[in-house]
């Protein structure tokens, strides 16, 4: 009872001192809400570095898909291209020049006009100095300025991604700033020419951006967009529903149900592509890995052990779709329907079946097969990620699965940056890990060929399989030429299918993203319609056309509401007919660095709260 | 005490400080992980510019020269960079010191304040309602994680009620200056504050109730009772005083550790302090930003041991440093 008591007092002492202050701040905080609109979002993760060279986050790629305007757009379609800085653009017979045609009059947020000078500057820089933004789009790019707004840009190898090109960045502000200052330098001073610039930052608390007066297209309905930082995911969900910020960038798993149940907010789960995997080491590279698993037999026999829909069920909240084919790109288009008789469905029957038959049988009667020779049990490691706790789940869920089939598991635990080292030396079996695609699928397939397995543990590389297809390489150099989009999304989905069938992977789901914003606003748009998230996108165009639900819409601004359940794999069909015009995108090189980072951020989200 | 003292306190203290960094740098090496390839995460980075990056870390040295580089670096007042951010680690430490003295700060001195006050009074009459109530309360309190009574105190008072804020110094939102600035600054600071304040009670009045009840069996305070003095007089004039040593000591190490940041509870409150840094250094593997902090945080401990030491000495005719 004591304890009561004293706990009554403290708690009404506490209440009487808020009280007073809330007093003293309560109208100081509404005072400007009247004159400016000010959206606020809260973030979950803080600006590592806005200099273009060196910055690696989702939030970085949020701050510079407003303040820097692209040459092209992507659509929120389908990523296709559409006029930006460049109103208009042609090319040659032989598809390798491109030249674009600037808008009249475009000027940096300083007054200083933006001229052709300044595109080809941001290709020629980024590309000598290999910034993390952009090299991987436009390494194979020369341009040169033929008169104040007319670029020639020519590509040494054809090029699908053309004419997509990304950020214009300012020249008179990066020249003066030679490579070795470079590493340096902020990138704080807010000049760009997109829609919103940077005026302000507080590291570890927030960042603000308001309206450039300068910028070429329609004027937005919000004057500002401020993004605060939230180390606690609970808080930042308790933020929202108390009105202190309008949108969240993502709400943790356990969070999800009690959010959706709140009348006052609306729950939107996106997806660009991202996938969660079990990679097996098929064995073209170095390493130590079970010779059962340079078996396409077993391999496949293994996808059709893994119960899909219980770990999108159990594992993933049943937030998302359950894995078939890899994700290639951030649009769905580029993934193909996988015939219902050649798909790997939950089937142990079949799977021991097909062991079986290929002669993998359990000759010493011990549960666990052995080879078709006899010898060397299917004991296989399995590597889970220390940082990531559904890792864990996934692999209690597996290790039965696959008992059930005579295979044993060994779990081995491994930080990502260890598992990277494990992987690189090939001393491994399974592992679990995930993607996130670029916009363009030429990024995510380029992982999977054989130029990508590790040849130098020191260097890993990127094809985590081990896995060297003759086939899959020739359709990949035939993708990565091919102009005609329709051809080219063939191409892939003949890739996929390859990918799909030779089975060095277990696609096991496609998560969603998940965001959140409060109903007194309107006017969300997805990326890629239907299917993708609404805020931190590959062009983040919500923010200019979201408005206060009491601000009467402008014509044409229809309430594109984002509804919060939608079937991923809904809405393709119309990127096809877009047809002329080739897949764009907008830093290619930057989405990738988007796709790891979120799922970075994703992954230290639920650890943090695990702590 | 002597000057000598004072210098060989001293030398013990660089000392342990050098021992200390010595052990920061190795801990960190131990982890086996490759910080370029941490730095260039997520992008396809040609083996000129690795190298490049090995170059400019000095990652190729041997991990003795890396040591002794580091150690002239570290005299010049040079941390290194932040692999999070590629600005200089002491510039990043600067700009956080200030938060956490004022929320862990503050949090120290009135759990002290308070925490002594209680012992005090709990002591001078051992098993009365008070002691009970305040001995029992305190200690709950201590032995709760601060992360369960911030969760607590944030479901209670920021979801349910709504009285304080979810987090951070100040709402962004806010053109509040001056006087209005500081009032919501402390509206901010309220939730975290009391946390920490009454989560660390225990430690305070526990040891000041302890020396309390051991000094009322003295002589001197029979002596100052049987000349007439009152019970108040001679708790306040007698008791305290002669009690308080430990209890100064205690506060002294206490502040020491107010660099440590607290990493709990600027991570729940978003307190952009050394707290938060460290947790988000920890998550990114930002090795020199560990170090740096490390370093700041065992330096400062060392430094208020000393004093502490020291100052024991001072106000304690009794202890005598050999």
């Amino acid at each position: 009872m004591a304890r009561n008591v004293r706990r009554r007092t403290t708690a009404a002492l506490i209440a009487a001192g808020a009280l007073a202050v809330s007093a003293l701040t309560g109208p100081a905080a509404q005072g400007q809400a009247d004159e400016k609109i000010t959206f606020t979002v809260g973030v979950s993760q803080e600006i590592d570095s806005l200099n273009l060279s060196i910055g690696l986050l989702v939030v970085d790629y949020e701050v510079w898909n407003l303040q820097f305007a692209a040459l092209t757009e992507l659509s929120d379609e389908d990523f296709s291209p559409l006029p930006g800085l460049a109103e208009s653009w042609t090319t040659s017979e032989d598809g390798l020049t491109w030249t674009y045609s600037l808008r009249e009059g475009l000027q940096w947020s300083d007054g200083e006009p933006l001229t052709a000078d300044d595109v080809v500057y941001s290709i020629e820089r980024p590309r000598d100095e290999e910034w993390a933004c952009c090299y991987e789009i436009i390494k194979n790019l020369e341009a040169r300025a033929i008169d104040a707004r007319t670029v020639e840009v020519i590509t040494s190898v054809p090029d699908p991604k053309l004419p997509g090109l990304g950020y214009v960045i300012p020249k008179h502000i990066y020249e003066p700033i030679d490579t070795e200052a470079l590493a340096d330098y902020k990138a704080e001073d807010g000049i760009g020419s997109g829609p919103f610039v940077l005026t302000d930052h507080n590291p570890g608390e927030s960042w603000r951006m308001e309206r450039n007066e300068l910028w070429y297209g329609e004027e937005p309905y919000i004057d500002e967009i401020i993004f605060r930082y939230f180390a606690d995911p609970d808080q930042m969900v308790t933020a929202l529903e108390n009105g202190e910020v309008d949108a969240i960038d993502s709400v943790d798993e356990d969070l999800i149900e009690s959010t959706e149940a709140n009348a006052d907010l609306v729950v939107v789960e996106g997806g660009q592509g991202g996938f969660s995997h079990v990679g097996m080491n098929t064995g073209d590279g170095l390493g130590d890995q079970h010779p059962a698993l340079a078996d396409r037999e077993v391999r496949q026999a293994i996808n059709r052990a893994i119960n899909r829909e219980v770990l999108l069920d159990e594992v993933a909240g049943g937030r998302g779709t359950v894995g078939t084919v890899i994700g290639a790109g951030a649009s769905n288009i580029w993934e193909p329907e996988i015939a219902p008789e050649d798909l790997f469905t939950f089937d142990p029957d079949a799977a021991n079946q097909q062991l079986d038959d290929a002669g993998y049988l359990d000759t010493d009667g011990d549960g666990v097969r052995e080879m078709p020779d006899g010898t060397n049990p299917l004991n296989f490691r399995l590597h889970i990620r220390a940082d990531t706790p559904s890792d864990e789940e996934k692999a209690q869920f597996i290790g039965p699965w696959l008992a059930d089939i005579g295979i044993d598991t060994e779990v081995l635990v491994a930080t990502e940056d260890e598992l990277t080292a494990i992987l690189g030396r090939g001393e491994f079996d399974m592992f679990t890990w995930g993607w996130v695609p670029f916009v363009d699928p030429s990024g995510m397939l380029s992982s999977l060929i054989c130029d990508q397995v590790t040849v130098d543990p020191d260097e890993p590389l990127y094809n985590d399989a081990n896995w060297c297809n003759e086939e899959f390489d020739r359709l990949y150099e035939e993708q990565n030429q091919e102009l005609d989009r329709e051809r080219r999304v063939e191409i892939v989905h003949e890739m996929l299918r390859l990918f799909y069938e030779e089975a060095p992977y277990v696609v096991l789901y496609k998560a969603n993203d998940i965001s959140a914003y409060s109903k007194e606003w309107t006017g969300f748009i997805r990326q890629p319609a239907d299917t993708g998230p609404i805020l931190f996108t590959n062009s983040s165009h919500s923010y200019l056309t979201i408005r206060p639900v009491d601000v009467p819409a402008r014509d044409g601004d229809g309430d594109g509401d984002a509804t919060p359940a939608t079937d991923a794999k809904d809405g393709d069909g119309g990127g096809l007919s877009t047809g002329v015009i080739v897949g764009g995108v907008l830093g290619a090189g930057a989405i990738g660095a988007i796709a790891i980072a979120s799922a970075m951020a994703g992954r230290r989200r639920r650890s943090e709260d695990r702590e | 005490m002597t000057l000598r003292t004072i210098l060989r306190r001293s030398l013990l203290a660089v000392v342990t400080l050098f021992i200390t960094v010595l052990l920061n740098f190795l801990l960190l090496r131990v982890v086996r992980t490759d910080p370029v390839a941490t730095m260039t995460r997520g992008r396809k980075v040609s083996a000129e510019k690795r190298a490049e990056l090995r170059e400019k870390f000095g990652l190729d040295d041997s991990t003795v020269v890396q040591f002794l580089k580091y150690l002239k670096e570290l005299l010049k007042g040079n941390l290194g960079y932040s692999f999070q951010t590629g600005r200089p680690v002491t510039t990043e430490i600067f700009s956080k010191i200030w938060p956490t003295i004022s929320l862990i700060g503050i949090s120290t001195l009135l759990s002290a304040i308070i925490g002594i006050w209680l012992g005090i009074r709990a002591g001078w009459r051992p098993g009365s309602a008070f002691d009970r109530l305040s001995t029992g309360t305190t200690m709950l309190f201590y032995s709760t994680s601060d992360a369960f009574l911030g969760l607590l105190l944030a479901y209670l008072f920021t979801s349910r009620l709504q009285w304080f804020p979810t987090g951070g110094i100040v709402d962004p939102r806010s053109d509040a200056v001056g006087l209005q600035k500081l009032f919501e600054q402390l509206h901010h600071m309220v939730l975290p504050a009391t946390v920490l304040t009454v989560g660390y009670l225990g430690q305070y009045s526990l040891v000041m109730r302890a020396s309390i009840l051991e000094t009322s069996k003295e002589d001197f305070l029979t002596l100052a009772r049987a000349k007439g003095s009152t019970d108040d007089y001679v708790r306040r004039r007698h008791a305290v005083p002669n009690a308080m040593l430990p209890s100064i000591t205690l506060t002294a190490l206490s502040i020491g550790y107010v660099l440590g940041g607290s990493i709990v509870i600027e991570t729940l409150f978003t307190w952009p302090g050394l707290g938060l840094a460290f947790s988000r250094a920890l998550g990114a593997q930002d090795f020199p930003m560990l170090q740096g902090l490390f370093l700041v945080s065992s330096a400062s401990v060392i430094v208020l041991t000393l004093l502490a030491d020291l100052l024991y000495a001072r106000l304690d005719p009794r202890v005598r440093i050999a």
